[in-house]
């Protein structure tokens, strides 16, 4: 538990370093950075942390919990109303997920400024884009793959159930995405390293074909 | 020196890239050239997308469509410009359309209109409330070219026991246990001369984020009812049901004490949004020459048109009407400037509008559970050297 602690600690120091280095102007900081203090609050939370990443960044970008300054209570109100909406939380878990939630966005976490996107980059990242080498999928071969390796998160339909909605989405014309998710994994999934390009070539071949009635 | 430089309470660090821009290229003589070159969002969330527009564009009467704020509860669908949208319920004829079908068979119309998140300014409520925390940019106004609902209800012929429109867009919730987005509208709002189906926004068609091919309009009435991808317009006898009707969307009948609970009897849903005006320049902890200041930024009101804008440059004693530009209109911006002379030191302004209903802005912004409408006066501060 104790290796496993420290994983998490590095890797979301990771990331919020990865945030903060991508998303501001490399200046000179006359302050301490807002990161740094944040990092020591999840060290005194980090059992909490991959409890918010299978329930909570599943679906959610970080940022939204990020920005919020909860009280504890209103955090308990949130993780229920959650809960009844679909999120992967173990009932045993919840204590545990809202102590590190009041703990790291309560009412004192200090201030929140979002970062800031191009307004190219925020239009491109909703475009269709080249298959490359996902194209000429075959839906019928898909419809299996996806049958065997993802309804049993996603549901039959893929309408989501552990796994989210995969219908109708723009997800399905950015191949690079989906082959990315698919292999390093995201919230509660866990990657499939083998999957091949010709793999996700069919399963997207199968998801496109299909609409919500 | 610069005109637009950022806010005093952030850091360096936190200098948004298009300020950063502007400063680097004032150094270099072509600010114009880079700060056109590279527009910027605020990005409360970057997946689904929940973008702000920087306030400096508040400034003009249009918010160009790659700044227009976007807010997304589960994010679009895939794009499909052939989408259908069904017209269905308590009607005669059970009707569907095809995007360029609307085009070619009701008279189109194009309007200007503010497009407002119901949770603009939520991150300036005491204390605070879950949701997006967006500051001042979820707003925008833009030109929507489509055809009135109220012609494509006609073609379908409304049932006299009709009395809500229920609307819904393609878009999905990412777990099915979730709730879906819909909403639902009085006849008679539906009826309104003003409210569009749109397929294009600034002369161009809508963008997958605005909600291509086809959104509402509800002009004066806040985003929740603006529904993207829309894809059913049901005639009924009921309000909708669900999370988003039922429960969300709500502000207190009544003032109520910051950070109380408010039943749900004692809450009604949100319509037309109340007057506001805002700033847009100069930035707040900017610094300026002394002489000749100008105040600018944007002001309207979703229940009528503006009457007066005014600002005050002594901390509210006393206060001027600014000039008005653009036309007056319901859920219609104009822009407001004001010019006053400055010495050296701190110079200061406040703004508030009143609609021609009588409303005026409020010195504080009233606290609800949700964060809706957030209206207070708006107040900067920059330095006169």
């Amino acid at each position: 538990m104790t290796s496993a602690r420290g994983t998490w600690a590095a890797l979301l120091a990771i990331v919020l370093a990865g945030a903060s280095a991508c998303t501001k102007p490399a200046l000179p900081s006359p302050v301490p950075d807002a990161s740094t203090r944040s990092a020591s609050v999840v060290h005194a939370n980090e059992d909490g942390r991959p409890i918010v990443k299978g329930a909570c960044l599943s679906c959610h970008a970080e940022e939204m919990l990020a920005q919020q300054r909860l009280p504890k209570e209103k955090w308990a109100a949130t993780v229920k109303k959650m809960s009844g909406w679909g999120a992967n939380l173990d009932p045993s878990d919840t204590d545990a997920l809202v102590a590190y939630l009041a703990a790291t966005y309560g009412p004192d976490a200090g201030p929140w400024e979002p970062a800031t996107i191009s307004a190219a980059d925020a239009t491109e990242a909703l475009e269709a884009q080249d298959d490359g080498a996902y194209a000429g999928g075959d839906a019928a071969t898909g419809a299996k793959l996806f049958i065997e390796r993802c309804a049993p998160c996603h549901g039959a339909n893929a309408r989501g159930a552990i796994g989210v909605n995969l219908v109708d989405r723009p997800l399905l014309y950015r191949a690079d995405y989906v082959a990315t998710t698919v292999r390093t994994g995201r919230g509660k999934m866990l990657p499939l390293a083998s999957t091949t390009d010709r793999d996700i070539a069919d399963i997207l071949a199968h998801l496109r074909t299909l609409r919500v009635p | 020196m610069l005109d637009r430089p950022s806010s005093s309470r952030h850091s360096w660090r936190m200098l948004d890239r298009r300020t950063f821009l502007q400063a680097a290229a004032a150094v270099l003589g072509t600010r114009r050239a880079l700060a056109d070159a590279a527009p910027t969002l605020l990005q409360n969330v970057g997946s689904p997308q929940d973008l702000a527009t920087p306030l400096s564009w508040f400034d003009r009467l249009l918010t160009p469509t790659d700044v227009f704020f976007v807010r997304s509860h589960f994010g679009p669908p895939a794009l499909d410009a052939t989408r259908k949208l069904a017209v269905e319920g308590l009607v005669k004829t059970q009707l569907a359309f095809a995007p360029d079908e609307l085009r070619s068979r009701f008279p189109v119309v194009t309007q200007t209109a503010v497009l407002q998140c119901a949770g603009n300014g939520r991150a300036f409520q005491t204390p605070r409330v879950p949701g997006v925390q967006w500051g001042h940019g979820a707003m925008g106004q833009a030109t929507f070219t489509g055809v009135r609902l109220r012609d494509v209800l006609a073609a379908a012929g409304p049932s006299s026991d009709a009395a809500y429109v229920r609307i819904a867009g393609a878009d999905a919730p990412l777990k099915p246990t979730a709730p879906a987005f819909v909403r639902s509208i009085p006849l008679a709002r539906a009826m309104a001369p003003s409210t569009l189906i749109a397929w294009a926004m600034n002369g161009e068609p809508l963008t997958l984020a605005h909600g291509a091919p086809l959104r509402l309009i509800v002009p004066g009435w806040a985003g929740d009812h603006w529904i993207k991808w829309l894809t059913h317009v049901g005639l009924q006898k009921e309000e909708a049901d669900g999370f988003y009707m039922q429960t969300a969307y709500k502000y207190p009948i009544h003032p109520v004490e910051p950070g109380a609970s408010v039943k749900p009897e004692e809450m009604r849903s949100l319509t037309t949004f109340p007057v506001k005006s805002v700033i847009a320049r100069p930035t707040d902890g900017s610094k300026g020459a002394a002489g000749m200041q100008e105040v600018a930024g944007c002001a309207f009101s979703g229940d009528a048109p503006l009457a007066k804008v005014e600002v005050s440059t002594d901390g509210g004693a006393t206060w001027r009407a600014a000039a008005l530009e653009g036309e007056a209109g319901v859920g219609r911006w104009q822009v407001w400037k004001h010019r006053f002379v400055a010495g050296p030191g701190r110079a200061t302004a406040v703004v508030r509008a009143t609609d021609a209903k009588g409303n005026t802005q409020p010195e504080k912004g009233a606290w609800n559970p949700s964060g809706y409408f957030f209206n207070a006066w708006h107040a900067v501060a920059w330095e006169v050297a």
